[in-house]
């Protein structure tokens, strides 16, 4: 289980490049991370951690340099294809949780998988299967808007594993919650790490990156990459 | 290939519609009021068209006319017999009439000598027809009747082309079912429209030629043509043109004055579409974010803009069929019924054909769909990447 | 001629398909001439974006085109009220020598517009887009017919002149006649059952040995057999198999099927014999294609899928066609 999963090569990105608002978000970033790590990318607030996660997660694609997902190079994919493998390999947890207004817990579950052809009863199994495990069962048709804070977060983790994902990604994911969530939301990560997930979460939470399961930490400053701890 | 996909993203498309019911509610009305009115002009100007088809069945196959400098000029009666002898002929009739403007109402009438064939297959009469020789009488559409507040037993004044006043007793009004053809129309005896029109001796309007065989009719049309070089024989279809030409034309108009509205529809489409709100172009990041693609969107904008056009369209062309054939299009009748003011009310039978369908399709889903085109599109190009942020 | 409402309809309807076609082209260009796969300028991720918009505008361009082939067939056939001579659709569009033209270009129209979705189709599933260019350059060949059949139908209408005598299908499609129509119609009608069933047994045969090998030089036969076979269908539709429809030995006319009386017979027959020999030929026009690295894997199931499509429409329109034989009593014995 130790052959690396994501290996990027000098990454780099610019926004708005040649234009008087260039921004270089990410510059020259080169790490490995292997199948089943749980990593964590820390740094300021600005340093390129998102941006980073954006890549990694197949949202964006590099200015320049590369990124290879199990041995493809997968930089200079056009984004139908980026969307195909974020479909069936990442799972993705915002940092504001992103579910849709108006729809059920159970609709926005399902979601990420209704442009597939999978059969919307089937979908419903497992979008139930997977709310059980986190134990949102009671709330399955609850409109999202309602929920707490903690509960929309368990809604947000619940469509991200809904294609089985291989890795898993989250957002500064403890921003909005208390200690006591945090750390139940660690422990579900925890828990799919075990499982075997690869799990990558950007955070300067300490109760993140302080973890002892937290083999990996990607320390970043202004885009690039300032210290790497492997345990 | 599977179809499951595209089913998935159209349940969600009604999802999402459903939500949002009262956003999209303003559009269906305009759009189903859109359908509504074209929908009418056309079931209206179809069934029209019908009618006097209906009608003109019963007419003579051929008609032949005297052209003189490219005008219908009168015809020599004797002419009648020579074209009896023509094999496939089976009879010969002079016709007598004429149009006759009425400065009173301001509508034209049309004036018709009594004849045989005439009287022979009118059942819609109420009183009876002057005799073919018979003066001093007339029997008139509904629509002549009200115009003048004339009854049987009225007398009805025209003044001829001499100038001089004629008074007719009516002894007949055509009932109001009596279609179309009639309402505008005034029979009086043979002698009455000559003197009325003015026509010398041994003339008449035209020849009605009846055939024994319709598919025959185009060769005797030739064969009096080659005979008598300045007529022009007309074919029973070629009347049916006229009315389709009269008919296609005016609903035409109408619905050029309409493409109007039409396109302050496709304005307003084009708002409604790309003024997409912050909510639903956040709605459409968020599924790019999760893992929907570029063309996942444009699918979910088709069945959107689909459903919404053909519901509307759906709804519209009920409203309409009811409009026209159980109301008699109350609405519209007057435009299209034309330039006669005294057209009556008549029952239209129902009809709808494919062609219809089309042409509505080709007036208000095809604009309405392509003006949504481009802000689909551009919503659909949302990238994830901004998502991510929030 | 032209405040017929149909008429109205039907320059309004093509008149969007063709501002839609015209501007999917001119974005074509632009994409085209600017285009670079390997790199990740935000430039290029403009225009990758755009490859959507342009898609998408060639897929409605294709729908509404459906439509506005079957209105101007209809408003062929209502016309031939107005004009002497005329007994239906074909006497119509006989009126003047822009009508069959029109109607031509606007088939065209049809199968270029489904032949690029196709590729498009195909391209969209390589990694490395290969066919973008091509498929640009293709799309400007077809916008010359999307313009002709335009203004052709505007031509045809503008021209047309009740008082003309126009020949109708008995005429145009009569035996003792000139021009293809006549030929066509005079085919004798044994020897084209013969030709039609039997090339149609042909190309099932050819088309279950390319689904079973998947050998190139099947395809390839494929699909010069379906496009042959298009053209001697709408021969056979003309010489007999409308004879069968309509019960009457002479009535030879293309259009009249599509009509209520012969309970809308004409759409299935049409769809399934257009959607048959399209997919025929293209299963075989893509071979070369195969030779594309990132294409080779995809093609082979492309081509069954589109094989399989073929030999089932085309045996469903043969079908369609059998059904009057068989179960009327009209024979065409003698004729
Ligand atoms: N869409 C964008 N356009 C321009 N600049 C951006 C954009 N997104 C992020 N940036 C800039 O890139 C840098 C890195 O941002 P980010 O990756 O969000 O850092 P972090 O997540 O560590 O706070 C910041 O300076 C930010 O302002
Ligand atoms: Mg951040």
């Amino acid at each position: 289980m130790n052959e690396t999963i994501i290996q990027t090569n000098e990454l780099t990105k610019y926004y708005n490049k040649g234009k008087a608002n260039e921004v270089l978000a990410v510059s020259g970033v080169s790490v490995g991370i292997r199948h089943g790590d749980f990593a964590v990318l820390k740094g300021p607030s600005g340093s390129g951690k998102t941006t980073m996660l954006s890549l990694l997660g197949c949202m964006t694609r590099p200015t320049s340099g590369s990124i290879t997902l199990e041995g493809r190079d997968i930089s200079h994919l056009p984004e139908r294809f980026l969307t195909d493998i974020r479909r069936t390999t990442y799972g993705f947890i915002f940092q504001q949780f992103h579910l849709i207004q108006g729809m059920s817990v159970l609709q926005n579950v399902m979601l990420p998988l209704y442009p597939t052809d999978v059969d919307l009863p089937k979908l419903k199994k497992k979008a139930e299967g997977l709310l059980e495990g986190i134990g949102m069962m009671k709330r399955r048709d609850f409109p999202v808007q309602g929920l707490s804070g903690g509960e929309q977060q368990r809604t947000a983790i619940a469509r991200a594993l809904i294609n089985d994902p291989e890795i898993v990604l989250a957002d500064e994911p403890t921003a909005h919650l208390d200690t006591a969530l945090s750390r139940d939301f660690m422990a579900i990560m925890k828990d799919l790490w075990e499982k075997g997930k690869t799990v990558i979460i950007a955070s300067h939470d300490p109760i993140v990156f302080e973890n002892e399961y937290a083999a990996l930490v990607v320390e970043m400053r202004d885009g690039a990459v300032r210290n790497v701890t492997r345990k | 290939m599977s179809l499951n996909s595209h089913m998935n993203v159209l349940d969600f498309t009604l999802l999402s519609l459903l939500r949002r019911k009262f956003k999209n509610f303003g559009i269906v009305l305009v759009f189903t009021l859109i359908v509504f009115i074209t929908g009418s002009i056309l079931f209206l100007s179809y069934s029209f068209k019908r009618e006097a088809l209906l009608i003109l069945k019963g007419s003579p196959e051929l008609i032949v006319q005297r052209m003189s400098a490219g005008r219908q000029e009168l015809i020599p009666v004797d002419r009648a017999k020579e074209i009896s002898a023509l094999p496939g002929v089976s009879g010969v009739e002079p016709r007598y009439w004429g149009y006759y403007y009425d400065l009173l109402v301001k509508a034209n009438y049309t004036i018709l000598a009594s004849s045989g064939s005439l009287s022979a297959g009118n059942r819609l009469l109420q009183g009876r027809l002057p005799g073919p020789e018979e003066k001093g009488v007339a029997a008139v559409g509904r629509g002549v009747a009200k115009a003048r507040f004339i009854d049987i037993g009225s007398t009805i004044s025209l003044v001829s082309s001499a100038g001089d006043a004629m008074d007719f007793d009516v002894v007949g009004i055509f009932e109001s079912d009596s279609e179309l053809l009639t309402a505008d129309l005034i029979v009086l005896g043979r002698p009455d429209v000559i003197r009325l029109f003015r026509m010398p001796p041994y003339m008449a309007t035209d020849l009605a030629v009846t055939v024994r065989n319709e598919t025959e009719a185009p060769v005797i049309a030739g064969k009096v043509r080659s005979r008598f070089p300045d007529t022009r024989p007309i074919l029973r279809k070629e009347i049916i043109r006229t009315y389709d030409a009269v008919f296609g034309w005016r609903s035409g108009l109408i619905l050029t004055l309409f493409a109007g509205a039409l396109v302050a529809f496709i304005i307003l489409a084009w708002d409604k579409a790309t003024g997409l709100s912050a909510e639903e172009k956040k709605e459409i990041g968020i599924l790019k974010a999760i893992g929907w693609e570029t063309s996942d969107i444009i699918e979910m904008k088709f069945w959107e803009g689909l459903v919404i056009s053909l519901s509307s369209f759906l709804l519209g062309i009920i409203l309409a069929y009811v409009h026209v054939y159980f109301f008699g299009a109350s609405v519209f009748a007057p435009a299209l019924k034309g330039w006669s003011v005294i057209y009556p009310d008549f029952r239209l039978a129902p009809f709808i054909d494919p062609y219809q369908i089309a042409m509505l399709m080709a007036l208000t889903v095809i604009p309405y769909i392509a003006s949504t085109i481009i802000p689909s599109w551009k919503a659909a190009i949302t990238d994830p990447d901004e998502v991510v942020r929030g | 001629m032209f405040m017929q409402p149909g008429i109205i309809a039907l320059l309004l309807g093509s008149g969007i398909t063709l501002v839609l076609l015209a501007y999917a082209s001119f974005l074509g260009v632009k994409i085209w001439r600017n285009w670079d796969i390997g790199s990740n300028s935000e430039a290029q991720l403009a225009l990758e974006r755009k490859t959507y918009l342009v898609s998408t505008l060639v897929k409605y361009g294709l729908l509404f085109e459906i439509i506005s082939v079957f209105l101007f067939i209809y408003t062929a056939d209502d016309l031939h009220n107005l004009l002497v001579g005329a007994m239906c659709a074909t006497g119509s569009l006989n009126a003047n020598s822009f009508g069959f033209p029109a109607l031509y270009a606007k088939i065209a129209v049809l199968f270029l517009a489904a032949g690029w979705i196709a590729l498009d189709s195909l391209d969209s599933k390589a990694e490395d887009y290969p066919l973008t260019k091509k498929k640009y350059k293709l799309l400007l060949l077809m916008i010359p017919f999307v313009i002709a059949g335009y203004v052709l139908q505007i031509k045809y209408f503008g021209g047309i002149d009740p008082n003309v005598i126009t020949s109708c299908c008995g005429v145009l499609f009569s035996e003792g006649g000139t021009g293809v129509g006549s030929s066509l119609a005079s085919l004798p009608v044994h020897p084209t059952e013969v030709v039609f069933y039997s090339l149609f047994m042909i190309i099932f045969f050819v088309g279950v040995i390319a689904l079973k090998s998947g050998r190139k030089l099947f395809m390839v036969l494929l699909a010069f057999l379906s496009a042959f076979f298009f053209f001697v269908s709408i021969a056979a539709i003309v010489s007999f198999i409308s004879l069968y429809f309509y019960q009457i030995p002479t009535h030879h006319c293309p259009f009249d099927i599509l009509q209520a009386g012969y309970y809308y017979a004409g759409y299935p027959l049409y769809v399934s014999l257009f959607a048959g020999s399209f997919f025929g030929t293209m299963a075989g026009v893509i071979q070369p294609l195969g030779r594309i690295k990132t294409l080779s894997a995809i093609i082979p199931a492309v081509q069954r899928r589109w094989t399989f499509i073929a030999l089932a429409a085309l045996t469903v329109f043969v079908l369609i066609t059998l059904i009057p034989i068989v179960f009327s009593p009209f024979t065409l014995e003698g004729y």
